[in-house]
């Protein structure tokens, strides 16, 4: 007989690998911390010594392993080996005095050799002589990859028909006798889903195959003395409904204009934003039900007015996360859905940086690193639009457009005193800004409008993973939001002032307590003091549920109030994932206490010389959170959510005048079920069905004399439920793509007497096909087609004329019963890449909105006495041709 | 390769067009091509919860005044909703209902003025439900008024077929949630509405403008088929700072200093763009105003270039505007009205007719 022993698993490379690349690919998890931005190597072995088969262990068996933990000294000297796992006290003999004359390169942290600790899993097998010198088997050997970066994957088990290999350090494996025939061949790993194919193999032939896989896991190192490497269990963190962009697909989707954010609008449950909008209506909730959070730090805004443009640089966005519902215990205060928008780790890997050029707007970031402590990053963005308009017309496109202004920057500042654990500082800024005036001959038709909103947020994040594989997180951040509109139709003004000052907290600790369990518990605090002024028509602006005709003057029954408000909340988390049945279950309770403290300053509208007299409302909430899911097959699972969420009242709805003060939050349960089948290793079917039921929602109050101070009340109900599903080819052979499409009907009632109608944003189908191809000779093409049906209007079934304003007052019929024609555009974005010398790239992209000029009605507007209808069309061809410079 | 401006030039032509290529839709206002009421006017336009008031509507069609015996009046006492759309009650556009006076047929009615207006309409609370605080007061216009509505209708074969319109009286109820010495300085320098007069419509041309006949008139202005006639309508100029002995109490004379001009026996208002006291809601003082003076011009052929003309109130030094007005190419008489309108609810109107041939 011939002694083999197989090549062992070097385990903890294998995890070192995994873990540094996965840290480098995967999405945050949802609320929870983002990896270290650390480059890691993981040790390599150069020097392998084949152990001794004990003589005494050959009756007992041809096969054995033992489990060793190795400590690997920062210059690749072994410099202790001890027994994990025994065999015997034989085989445990010969595995530690072959590994003891192992060597290795060491591992790296940041190109620093570091020491570290493996276990290293050693395979005695007995196998028989091969008796035939003829070739009767294939030789099949291979290379494991990541998808996105085309990077080498450690310690992936591939399993030949019953045989396994690991992959090395540089991501090889081999088979040396491989049976003739067809064989299955499977990849699995704890990192990432496992996946399968066939192979065919003919005698006496040499196969070399490549095959690219995708992680989802995270990595949590701890210090460099005592290296280990730990995956952390990332299934808790899987969203039921989630639909995760990494940046560099983001940027090249047709539309988008290459800002990654923009992609969202593409994602399954999103309703299409009408022209000039920048709403995000997810699951046919409103949008300001929908929580926008950069990394933890909430914001108020995801896009620019306009839509034009996200409101962060894409350089900086690692990934782009929507959860229309049914999200977890770690984020609430929301009906809608989540964005979470993922931040790039900064890195200590010397300077780059972009500049981006086009019609639109200006932009650059840079980043780098002093030291291997302090790292940064900073992006600015400015829109040039109302320029480059001027200089190609003499008209003042002021009175005919409102033109978007925007800016936005970010800066970033890390410094990480040990791996591990690192603190950053940084500042997110963004402002809008859009002014006309329409000159008419009428003065009760002349129109001035103007509007400015932003956000100021500041915050520290501090992390640490923990030796045992836990992460903790604290992200305290402070900032202010503005919102200032003033618009004066005819002689009717309009104005609203709201100034926020917000301070907010997210701590979270992500542990694994038990094999099968992992948990994440934190607190989610935030305060938000507002100012705010308005005056004008209690109408205007429209809020939902508003009967209203686009473009008419506003009701000139005005009023006014300035009143200021508190909004509170310290809500603790909880989070669990049990892991069940080898990993193919895994049931996610969760629940969030939220507290709730809404003080507005005034109960009453102003009379005379009476002092205000202020309100305070405190309710508390408990959230409970389920989610569960199977993997029923390798390919095929399932999974269902349910939760409860809570929404404090805007304070722009706590006036006494235009509102109520003594409104509390809003109440939504969301049911959701889906299922998904990996059809290929890249093509993938997902579907979601859900039911959002929400209640006391902020209503009209529709009585001619509402009680004083309740011009709104608390008796809105809405619900909305349907379907999505969402085929998606990831980046595979140069191509990614998805077709996705919803079905959602949205509805509310004013008051439980009446019916319910369409939401004023419900689109019943929304369908997204899009695609982008690599050419090659760095050329890249990308198309979109999105088709969304009109949104509801309400429409005019007679008008009759008032004199004191000279006009025909609208007569409606049935609330929301007619719709906007549908949408549907085309779109196709070309670019090419041009390297200039190593380290500097150019991209130069035609990115051209609705091809075929298809004119969109977007809005329905009416004749002098309404008895005659058009549409208001929106964007005709829209080419914008750009750059950007890369380096 | 790619034109970089043209590039530009095209994309800027697109974000143009998106709103500049707003579409026209048929249907011009000052197209008169069927019967319909241009103007309501409350006389007083101002008056006091209830006080007697009359009301006379200029009724028109496409061959010139209408038969106003169809149009039936009466008063409304329903408060339209909050948010509800629209300036009146759609209680109000009924052929009849509990909250529906008769006042009779015809081009003009009279009645009375609610008792409970400034209730219903105004700055005075409603009368609280049992059990519940107090009802909302009504918001006031831009210009602080209230108003009560009239209703007008011409009745179709079915009530489907009906046509609604609706005048207002401007009510003199005080303020609303004012302290003492707002209502105070709000009592002493207010000034009730007067409605307000056309002084003269006339062609502008070189040498002397030539007024307009009406269409009462027995000799006919002549104008040309096609022609384009410039229109330049003209109101009375107010005093801008109060004069004794003018004949206007303006808001800054009282009885005690010009009794001339305020005494009880007449307290005269001005027919142009007066001068008024506001309480501004969101300053919370009491302020002057202007009126805005707004004309809609309407004709039963021919186009005008504006269907509406007019001063802001930072215009109101300015005491007329113009309009282009394109006699038909058929020959004919044709009737033109003009109809001016103050922004507290005033209005006045004159009637004209031309004589459109070669």
């Amino acid at each position: 007989m011939n002694l083999q022993i197989r090549n062992a698993a070097l385990l903890a490379a294998v995890l070192a690998g995994w873990a540094a690349t996965s840290a480098a690919q995967t999405a945050p998890a949802t609320g929870g911390p983002a990896p270290a931005a650390r480059v890691v190597k993981p040790p390599k072995l150069t020097r392998f010594v084949q152990a001794e088969y004990p003589e005494a262990e050959r009756a007992a068996g041809p096969n054995a392993a033992v489990v060793l933990q190795i400590s690997i000294s920062a210059d690749g000297k072994v410099a202790d080996v001890t027994v994990a796992q025994s065999a015997s006290v034989a085989f445990d003999d010969a595995a530690v005095a072959a590994a003891k004359q192992f060597e290795f390169e060491p591992a790296e942290v940041d190109g620093v050799p570091v020491p570290v600790r493996i276990q290293y899993r050693y395979e005695f097998v007995l196998q028989a002589p091969v008796a035939a010198p003829v070739p009767t088997t294939a030789d099949f050997e291979g290379t494991v990859r990541l998808r996105k970066s085309g990077d080498p994957l450690p310690g992936v088990v591939v399993d030949l028909d019953g045989q396994t290999s690991k992959t090395d350090a540089a991501g090889h494996f081999h088979f040396a006798e491989v049976t003739p025939g067809t064989h299955p061949v499977a990849l699995s790993g704890s990192g990432f889903t496992p996946t399968a194919t066939e192979e065919t193999f003919e005698a006496g032939q040499h196969y070399d195959a490549t095959y690219d896989v995708e992680l989802v896991a995270t990595m949590a190192p701890g210090d460099q003395v005592d290296f280990e490497l730990v995956i952390v269990d990332t299934s808790m963190k899987k969203s039921m409904a989630a639909t995760t962009v990494n940046s560099e697909q983001g940027a090249r989707v047709a539309g988008t204009g290459g800002d990654v954010i923009k992609v969202v609008e593409n994602l399954p449950g999103v309703a299409r934003s009408s022209v000039g909008s920048s709403a995000l209506v997810v699951w046919g909730a409103a949008g300001t039900d929908t929580r926008v959070y950069i990394d933890d730090v909430h914001v108020p805004l995801l896009y620019h007015e306009g839509g034009f443009r996200s409101v962060i640089h894409s350089d900086l966005v690692k990934s782009v996360e929507l959860e229309p519902g049914g999200y977890g215990a770690a984020h609430g205060r929301g009906l809608g859905g989540l964005v979470s928008v993922g931040l790039k780790p900064l890195e200590a890997d010397g300077y780059h940086g972009s500049l981006a050029l086009d019609a639109i707007d200006a932009a650059g970031s840079i980043r780098g690193s002093v030291g291997d402590k302090f790292r940064f990053a900073g992006a600015v963005r400015r829109s040039h639009l109302d320029w480059v308009l001027s200089q190609v017309t003499s008209r003042d496109v002021g009175e005919f457009v409102p033109i978007p202004r925007y800016w936005d920057s970010q800066l970033r500042a890390a410094w990480v005193p040990h791996e591990g654990e690192s603190v950053e500082v940084g500042g997110l800024l963004s402002s809008d800004s859009i002014a006309r005036s329409v000159a008419e001959t009428d003065p009760a038709q002349a129109k001035r409008e103007s509007k400015s909103t932003g956000f100021e947020r500041i915050y520290v994040r501090y992390e640490k993973h923990l030796d045992a594989g836990g992460v903790v997180t604290a992200t305290p951040f402070f900032g202010f939001d503005h919102s200032r509109v003033a618009s004066l139709f005819g002689a009717v003004p309009a104005a609203l002032n709201n100034e926020a000052t917000v301070y907010g907290m997210r701590t979270a600790w992500t542990g694994k307590p038990e094999e099968f369990v992992s948990v994440t518990t934190g607190i989610d605090a935030e305060v938000v003091q507002n100012d705010v002024k308005r005056s004008g028509s209690i109408t205007s602006p429209p809020r939902e549920g508003d009967i209203h005709v686009f473009g008419q003057a506003p009701s000139d029954l005005i009023n006014a109030d300035k009143w200021n408000t508190t909004n509170a909340s310290l809500a603790p988390f909880v989070q669990a994932d049990f892991s069940l049945i080898d990993g193919k279950v895994h049931l996610v309770p969760g629940a969030r206490v939220e507290p709730v403290l809404v003080r507005a300053s005034r109960r009453t509208p102003v009379s005379g010389s009476q002092p205000s007299l202020g309100t305070m409302n405190e309710q508390t909430f408990v959230e409970p959170r389920l989610a569960a899911r199977w993997a029923i097959t390798e390919r095929f699972g399932v999974r269902a959510a349910v939760g409860v969420y809570h929404q404090p009242p805007l304070a722009e709805d706590l006036s006494a005048v235009f509102g109520n003060p003594q409104l509390g939050a809003s109440r939504a349960v969301h049911y959701l079920l889906g299922g998904n089948v990996k059809l290929t290793d890249s093509l993938s079917f997902e579907t979601t069905g859900f039911l959002s039921e929400q209640s006391d929602l902020a209503t009209r109050s529709p009585y001619a004399t509402p009680i004083e101070a309740q011009a709104l009340i608390q008796k809105g109900l809405g619900r909305a439920y349907g379907g999505q599903v969402l085929l998606r080819q990831d980046l595979s052979d140069r191509f990614f793509g998805w077709v996705s499409y919803s079905i959602v009907r949205s509805e509310r009632t004013d008051g439980t007497s009446q019916s319910y109608r369409p939401f004023d944003f419900d689109q019943t189908h929304v369908l997204t096909v899009l695609a982008s191809y690599d050419l090659g000779a760095g050329f890249e093409t990308g198309a979109r087609f999105r088709y969304s049906t009109g949104y509801p209007r309400t429409p005019v079934i007679a008008a009759v004329y008032d004199s004191r304003t000279d006009s025909f007052q609208p007569v409606f019929g049935a609330h929301n019963s007619i719709r906007v024609p549908p949408f549907y555009e085309f779109d196709v974005r070309v670019s090419k890449h041009f390297s200039i010398g190593n380290d500097a790239k150019v991209e130069v992209y035609l990115d051209v909105q609705n091809v075929t000029d298809h004119p969109n009605p977007e809005e329905i507007i009416y004749n002098y006495n309404f008895s005659r209808k058009s549409y208001i069309t929106g964007l005709p061809i829209l080419p914008v041709l750009g750059g950007k410079l890369t380096w | 390769m790619v034109n970089l401006r043209a590039a530009t030039v095209l994309l800027m032509a697109a974000v143009l067009c998106t709103a500049a290529c707003r579409p026209t839709i048929e249907g011009r206002a000052s197209v008169v091509d069927s019967d319909r009421v241009l103007a309501v006017r409350s006389m007083p336009v101002e008056a006091m919860a209830n006080a007697p008031v009359k009301y006379q509507a200029l009724y028109v069609g496409a061959d010139g005044p209408a038969a106003a015996k169809d149009l039936d009046w009466a008063l409304c006492s329903a408060r339209k909703p909050l948010a509800a759309p629209g300036f009146v009650a759609q209680a109000c556009f009924a052929r009849k209902g509990d909250k529906l006076t008769p006042l009779g047929h015809g081009d003009q009615a009279s009645g009375m003025l609610a008792k409970d207006a400034c209730q219903v309409f105004g700055p005075m609370p409603p009368a609280p439900m049992k059990g519940e605080p107090n009802g909302r007061a009504a918001d006031a216009d831009t210009t602080g008024g209230y108003y009560e509505p009239v209703r007008l209708l011409v009745a179709g074969a079915s009530e489907s077929e009906d046509v609604y319109f609706a005048g207002m009286s401007r009510l003199i109820c005080g303020l609303g949630g004012a302290t003492a010495e707002q209502s105070a300085q709000y009592a002493l320098r207010y000034r009730p509405n007067e409605n307000p007069v056309l002084a003269s419509v006339v062609r502008v041309q070189s040498g002397a403008d030539v007024p307009l006949s009406l269409a009462a008139s027995s000799t006919l202005l002549r104008v040309q088929p096609g022609e384009r006639l410039t229109l330049r309508a003209s109101w009375a100029v107010c005093p801008s700072k109060p004069k004794c002995g003018d004949g206007i109490c303006s808001p800054r004379e009282t009885v005690k200093d010009c009794m001339q001009d305020c005494g009880v026996a007449a307290p005269k208002g001005c027919t142009g763009a007066e001068s008024y006291a506001y309480l501004d809601p969101a300053q919370g003082a009491v302020i002057d105003r202007r009126e805005s003076i707004r004309v809609s011009w309407f004709a039963n052929a021919g186009d005008f270039a504006f269907d509406r003309t007019g001063r802001s109130e930072a215009e109101a030094s300015q005491t007329d505007t113009d309009n282009d007005w394109t006699a038909p190419n058929t020959q004919g008489e044709v009737f033109l009205w003009v109809v001016i309108h103050d922004d507290r609810g005033g209005v006045g109107w004159e009637s004209y007719k031309l004589d459109v041939r070669r």
